[in-house]
């Protein structure tokens, strides 16, 4: 496996040294964005969070060397106690695409997204996470490399990826020395009928990591102003003595413009971390308006306001419920678009 | 079992909600229309004749290049997005998963003429040498047989259409060097050209006029004839897409567009009729 990774890595330098010899200028675009959010919230009776905060503040450099080349650097600026100057900074998105070998798609190596599940096109149209991002299932980013392309006319896309398996966070001397593949299509037989799946392949040969295999069905259902979403997940870890599973399922109707610039998200999902204990799953109740200052596109910039109401529920008969209300104002630009 | 309750009353809510509300409601007779700017004479004049006919109809048109029109398809708020290029893969894959399903109509043939100063001696280029001005290898006119001056390149902008078919037949996918002026429409091109010694641009047949020059590349002036032909080597089809196939204001409207006095309009505007 060393050997392999070895190999592969310097492959990949040939390769990207190669193409990128004798490139001129190209283009960059610099796109900032960020979330401020303010969070209430209760547990029962008594108030847990009462704050303002700067939940993410992306600066991304984009350049574009030629058509077929592309790269990005996203470092992400955010509130944290964990900093004593009150924020951290995470490295996302880093990342070079290369469109070559494959027609209608690319090779991308770096920082990037999982292409697992809904996570890699979630938009936070509401404020929290995808389902298998909340719950941890996967990360949302990792590091390694992928391919993946469109389907021609419009009928979808695939992806394969090889990643870390630990996600953006993990870099240092604590990695799983095993790789995890990963597997994603995603079909459009009809327009507004999306229907996809995705595998994760996690090995692990010492504890504390596991052998995991994440796989999700997720689904699509879009006309008009309607566009819902649905998932549904599941897993099994551990080793092969004492194993467990885990799944859960999501809900998601995005309602469009129901009043002008405003949209109404529902979501419903519940999760249970272990298919052979009852009681010890979560379900959560959201109820989300955005409202859009700014519509944002292409290169334009964009100011929406998002309001959330979230009741968190546990299955065990006297557990409290947790209560959100969350304010989020986003806004992003650019300095132009490619 | 209480779950699936929750999930079918909030799915219903939403079903029935969903058709209720104003956006569901598109108001009889309006007709809005998109996107590329070299298409952009033609859908004017076009809604005009359009508009003496049926009186009722209101119809808005906009520009703003290829791109920024289908991406108001694919978001719903345009019925019409004009295009001076085919839709790409990753566009009509977002499309279809929003519930769009791209339906092109071709309504004339362009050529994409490259146009320099009225003063510039040159009238004559070839595609390599145009290559070599827009890519940057070369930046003084006397290196294409021109005076000894700089050249000056305006270039579309990156939601154009033209700039995406210019890309793809002049510079096989390159980039514009990074100097050149990028500019929102045809008509800002043809207007700097016009106005800048030293300037080269590209621009749709339309836009063609004698204050500016057009060359002819390797050989080939740019005229109806020659990108009707396929002679000419920058020659593409213009398109009108809607979502699915037209009905209704948007198919009375093309049908319009392709009926002689529409072809007629095309034909006027220094484009080539389809029909």
């Amino acid at each position: 496996m060393e050997k392999w990774r070895v190999l592969m890595s310097l492959l990949g330098v040939l390769i990207a040294s190669s193409l990128l010899a004798g490139l001129k200028g190209g283009e960059s675009q610099i796109k900032a964005y960020s979330w401020y959010r303010y969070t209430y919230e209760q547990e029962d009776t008594d108030t847990k969070k009462n704050e303002f905060a700067v939940k993410r503040g992306y600066l991304r450099w984009e350049h574009q060397f030629t058509d077929k080349i592309k790269s990005r650097v996203t470092l992400d600026f955010f509130s944290s106690d964990k900093d004593p100057h009150g924020a951290g900074l995470k490295l996302k998105d880093t990342y070079v695409d290369l469109k070559y070998l494959i027609p209608e798609g690319k090779i991308k190596a770096g920082l990037q997204k999982t292409y697992f599940g809904l996570i890699y096109d979630w938009d936070y149209l509401t404020i929290q996470k995808a389902l298998e991002d909340k719950e941890k299932l996967v990360s949302s980013r990792d590091y390694g490399i992928s391919i993946g392309g469109n389907i021609p006319n419009g009928f979808g896309e695939w992806n394969l990826e090889i990643v870390n398996g630990e996600g953006y966070k993990k870099t240092g001397g604590d990695l799983n020395t095993e790789l995890a593949y990963l597997g994603n299509i995603r079909i459009i037989p009809i327009p507004g009928i999306t229907v996809g799946a995705s595998v994760l392949n996690e090995n692990a040969k010492e504890s504390p990591y596991e052998k995991r295999l994440p796989t999700v069905g997720m689904g699509r259902v879009a006309y008009g102003p309607i566009d819902v979403w649905l998932e549904y997940l599941w897993t099994d870890r551990g080793d092969k003595d004492n194993p467990t599973n885990s799944q859960g399922y999501m809900v998601m109707p995005i309602l469009k413009d129901v009043l002008p610039n405003l949209d109404i998200i529902p979501r419903y999902d519940h999760w249970d971390p272990n298919t052979d204990e009852e009681d010890d799953g979560p379900t959560r109740y959201i109820l989300g308006f955005n409202y859009h200052f700014v519509k944002a596109s292409k290169g334009k910039p964009g100011v929406m306001l998002q309001l959330n109401f979230e009741r968190k529920q546990k299955e065990e008969e006297d557990s409290k419920p947790e209560n959100q209300l969350l304010a989020q104002l986003r806004w992003e630009f650019a300095t132009g678009a490619f | 079992m209480k779950r699936i309750w929750i999930l079918a009353v909030m799915l219903l809510a939403t079903s029935v909600f969903a058709f209720q509300w104003p956006w569901a409601k598109k108001r009889e007779g309006q007709l809005t229309i998109q996107g590329s700017t070299t298409v952009l004479p033609i859908a004017q004049m076009a809604a005009e004749e359009f508009i003496k006919k049926h009186p009722n109809a209101n119809i808005t048109v906009r520009g703003g290049g290829s791109g920024t029109g289908i991406a108001a398809l694919i978001d719903g708020t345009t019925d019409i997005a004009n295009a001076s290029r085919p839709m790409k893969t990753k566009e009509m894959k977002t499309a279809r998963s929003k519930g769009i399903d791209p339906y092109p109509t071709i309504i004339a043939r362009d050529g994409i003429a490259v146009v320099v100063h009225s003063s510039n001696p040159l009238s004559k280029m070839s595609l390599d040498q145009i290559r070599a001005i827009f890519s940057g290898d070369v930046s003084r006119w006397s290196d294409v047989g021109g005076k000894n001056e700089p050249i000056v390149v305006i270039s579309r902008d990156v939601a154009s259409g033209t700039f995406e078919v210019f890309k793809k037949l002049v510079l096989t996918g390159g980039k514009v060097r990074q100097d050149a002026l990028m500019l929102a429409s045809n008509m800002a091109v043809a207007t700097t050209v016009e106005k800048t010694p030293g300037a080269i641009g590209y621009v749709g047949l339309g836009y063609i006029s004698e204050r500016v020059k057009a060359v002819s590349i390797d050989g080939v002036i740019p005229t109806k004839e020659t990108s009707a032909s396929g002679e000419y080597p920058l020659a593409r089809p213009l398109y009108i897409y809607t979502n699915r196939e037209p009905s209704g204001l948007a198919k009375s409207f093309i049908d319009f567009v392709l009926r002689p006095e529409g072809q007629e309009i095309v034909d006027k505007q220094g484009f080539v009729p389809v029909r």
